[in-house]
């Protein structure tokens, strides 16, 4: 830790622990830097509890009923959706880079609510808590899935309340990060940093807030109605008691859907911050990509229809969820043409962070582009309910969120631990992690192309090769994220010191030493011209 | 249980169902208004300065009288349009139907009953507007019929019969014309009728075989059953849909097996037994009280809408503020 202390007159935010001491020192921190880290820390250990259950379903697929017993199948995916989605891919990118790095990319000291935030992370450990409780406690785990579709999550005897609770806390945590962030880019922008200087992973991150204020408030009375169907029998999802089970389709989707824009929009915000640093070259179209972030958040908020077409829904309804749904993938598209043509004639360096993004690019637009095919609605009749669902969910959230995640954490490492980490090792875990990704994940649109339904347990002996080749990829795709991790916690305690800048970035982290100290910047940095200007080398 | 009382005309329906929209259109908007007039005296006297502030309550009832006023007029929306008759079909084998039933084919020429089953019958009543069983019904049927081992015309023949008075000849050519695209080859035009006739007809018809239904505020609420008549217009079968396939192509299924039998059974006259298992009702479920749920949650997302707007606004309005000092 001596190394982390920073320079005397700058003490890095690791060694100012404020008033209280040891493990407190950090749970009452009000501090965006440390909130941020105990957040990244958190979510990654959630997420290897859904790594080793995804593990373990796609193990007993290769054998069903050898390893899992059914119900136990059903436990095991319904578990692995609730971590990776709520604990993990929901809060992600805004919580933990989101926390680290917005108030200092746009020149502040913390974000506009310190305490606020300090609240937010005890009520996203207390929703965590109230998950993970509901998977040990008398009873059985949950076993409806990650969506808990009426009726039968008011049917089951499962533990639904309790994971459902955790589910609704975890969502107002969610509310007040949107919040804070929103009111921060509103208020604590730094001199000179207008609107069109911002750097683009704040415009997601405030297209993001917006859409985590707007769309959780209904996640959470929804859920709040499956708590009461449970306990006091009203029956809002109950047709026998003049509710509708359509109904909760609905409502969870209003939400459900604005949620992947939750996970992908900062995921958009890394990668075009990711790319200009390593092209050399000034972002392509600054003013397009940050408006199709607002687009998408607007546009996106308006399709979840799409999740339905098969569930009963007047034709005309259906058509005009179709098309805004094809509406949406113009602004994706937007931001896909400007990497690639910020890429274009720039002095590319091929550093393991590029690598991630341009992994990103490719995945995310065959997820985007399969996303299409099932948003149409003669295919969707086909389609759904297949694991070509299943594959399409995981490049958009694994292919897209997931390599942003690892790509952010690359990127800035060096400025968040004040270390470098190997970068040899960081290319070889990228490349074992891309192999076992697509032959985890593509093989799926094969299975789901043949017909192999989602959520079974079994299946038919045709199906065997396209779940044999996928499991192996899972094995791939995990020694993948073990040399990743294996890396980058490596270099944590062993890692060189790291400089201020070592990848020649231009926005306002780069300029402060790492890793920060606590109050960000000695004198606030006024801004002058665009953030992305890098000087031609040749 | 056998359908005696009068089955309500759809026109009706429409006329009642746009009276009470009237009343609630006229409310609607006006409290609307309301909402948004209250709750930008809210967000002014919010932002403007201290002296107005102690006037926050009355803005506070302002605002909750004009979300009661739209409640209000959801109260009112009964469903007082769909009645309470019971459904289903009351099996009458061996009965025969009246030959003098008169119904319109799909150029709207009218057609005794007797005159069209002359050969074994399949008879399914259905109404043309249906978004739900009907069409998965037929299509079931138009599946099975290339595997029946019996010509279609020469040894059988099909009858829909609309029991909804208001479907009209242009809508049953319609679906002629596509559920005989829907048969895999070749399908004789007229071994497959779609018919629609007057209330009264309708109702002998439904009488004669035993087939009760009911209207809803969106449709109706009726069993499922392929009826098998034999030439002399004897009720021979009831083919049963009872199971729902769910996630196939065609959920509603029969066995060509079954319904060759059926048909064969039919041209001698034989009169089978009853099957005794229950019937899939097609129905459109709309529940009491929903309108008002939908009221319910268009409010709390105007409201939730407009909030956020006015904090938008708010935030814009109000400038960048910096913060001095530390953290705590």
């Amino acid at each position: 830790m001596t190394k982390r202390r920073g320079t005397s007159r700058h003490p890095s935010f690791y060694r100012d622990q404020g008033p209280y001491k040891g493990i407190l020192g950090w749970l009452m921190s009000t501090d965006h830097k440390r909130i941020g880290l105990m957040y990244t820390l958190a979510l990654l250990s959630f997420a290897a509890v859904g790594v080793c259950a995804g593990l373990l379903m796609r193990l007993s697929l290769i054998a069903p009923g050898k390893i899992l017993t059914a119900q136990t199948y059903n436990e095991v995916f319904t578990v692995h959706g609730i971590i990776m989605i709520f604990l993990f891919v929901i809060p992600g990118i805004p919580v933990a880079f989101g926390n680290f790095f917005l108030p200092i990319l746009i020149g502040a000291r913390d974000v506009a609510f310190p305490r606020l935030n300090r609240l937010s992370w005890w009520l996203y450990l207390a929703g965590a808590v109230i998950v993970l409780v509901s998977l040990v406690l008398h009873g059985r785990p949950p076993d409806t899935g990650w969506t808990f579709y009426a009726p039968l999550s008011i049917e089951s005897q499962a533990n639904i309340s309790v994971a459902v609770l955790g589910v609704v806390v975890l969502g107002f945590s969610s509310i007040l990060t949107g919040l804070n962030f929103v009111t921060t880019i509103h208020r604590l922008r730094a001199p000179g940093m207008g609107w069109f200087r911002m750097p683009l992973f704040v415009w997601t991150l405030y297209a993001t807030g917006w859409v985590q204020m707007l769309a959780t408030p209904v996640l959470a009375i929804t859920l709040v109605f499956i708590i009461l169907g449970r306990f006091l029998g009203v029956g809002f999802f109950d047709p026998s008691r003049g509710g509708d089970p359509i109904l909760y389709q609905h409502l969870f989707w209003i939400y459900s859907h604005p949620a992947v824009y939750i996970m992908l929009l900062p995921a958009m915000g890394i990668i075009s911050e990711i790319i200009p640093v390593f092209s050399k070259e000034r972002i392509f179209g600054y003013s397009a990509i940050a408006v199709s972030a607002v687009a998408i958040a607007s546009v996106g908020s308006l399709v979840w229809g799409h999740h339905m077409f098969t569930s009963g829904m007047s034709d005309t309804a259906r058509v005009i969820f179709s098309l805004i749904t094809f509406v949406v993938a113009v602004p994706s598209g937007v931001k896909v043409f400007n990497w690639v043509a910020t890429l274009y004639k720039g002095s590319i360096v091929v550093c393991s962070p590029l690598l991630y993004a341009l992994s990103f690019i490719l995945l995310f637009s065959i997820g985007g582009l399969t996303g299409l095919i099932i948003g149409a609605l003669a295919p969707n009749l086909k389609l759904h309910g297949t694991y070509f669902i299943v594959a399409h969910f995981h490049y958009v959230m694994f292919g897209g969120a997931g390599f942003a995640i690892l790509a952010g954490l690359h990127y800035w490492f060096p400025k968040m631990f004040g270390r470098m980490f190997d970068e040899r090792r960081a290319k070889i875990g990228w490349l074992v992690l891309f192999v076992g990704f697509n032959c985890l994940y593509f093989s799926m649109f094969i299975l789901g192309y043949q017909g192999m339904p989602r959520r079974y347990f079994d299946y038919p002996p045709q199906y065997f090769t396209g779940h044999l080749v996928s499991t192996i990829g899972s094995w791939i795709t995990a020694a993948g994220l073990i040399i990743i991790f294996g890396n980058l916690v490596r270099s944590f305690f062993k890692g060189k010191q790291a400089p201020a800048n070592p990848c020649g970035g231009k926005t306002l982290e780069w300029r402060i030493p790492s890793p920060p100290p606590t109050e960000n910047f000695e004198r606030l940095p006024v801004i002058k011209g665009e953030m992305y200007r890098f000087e031609r080398e040749d | 249980m056998v359908g005696t009382g009068h089955p309500p005309v759809r026109n009706n329906s429409v006329r009642s169902s746009s009276c009470v929209s009237d009343c609630r259109g006229l409310r609607l908007p006006f409290a609307f208004v309301w909402v948004l007039v209250s709750l930008c005296l809210f967000f002014a006297q919010a932002t403007g300065g201290r002296r107005r502030r102690c006037r926050m309550p009355l803005c506070l009832v302002v605002l909750t009288l004009g979300v009661l006023s739209l409640l209000t007029p959801a109260s009112s929306l009964g469903h007082d349009l769909a009645s309470t008759k019971p459904i289903g079909i009351k099996e009458r084998l061996g009965a025969i139907v009246p030959s003098d039933i008169t119904l319109s084919d799909e150029q709207g020429r009218p057609m005794a009953l007797g005159a069209i089953v002359r050969k074994p019958t399949i008879l399914v009543l259905v109404y043309y507007t249906c978004s739900r069983f009907c069409p998965q019904t037929l299509a079931g049927l138009a599946a099975a019929l290339p595997q029946l081992e019996r010509m279609p015309d020469k040894d059988y023949r099909i009858i829909t019969v609309s029991f909804d008075a208001s479907d009209t000849p242009a809508l049953a050519q319609d679906l002629k014309r596509n559920y005989r695209k829907a048969v895999q080859g070749p399908f004789p035009a007229d071994a497959w009728r779609f018919l629609t006739g007057d209330r009264r007809n309708i109702e002998r018809l439904c009488a004669a075989v035993g087939f009760t239904f009911r209207m809803e505020t969106h449709g109706f609420a009726h069993p499922m059953a392929l009826i098998i008549l034999s030439p002399e217009r004897r009720i021979t079968r009831y083919i049963r849909v009872s199971k729902f396939f769910y996630g196939v192509e065609y959920p509603l299924r029969f066995s060509a097996i079954e319904v060759s039998q059926a048909l064969a059974d039919a041209a001698h006259e034989r009169i089978g037994v009853s099957t005794g298992t229950g019937f899939l009702f097609c129905f459109p479920h709309e529940p009491t009280g929903q309108q008002r749920f939908f009221h319910i949650l268009g409010i709390v997302g105007i409201g939730t809408v407009i909030t956020l707007g006015a904090f938008f606004f708010y935030l814009l309005l109000s400038g960048g503020k910096k913060r001095k000092g530390k953290r705590t």
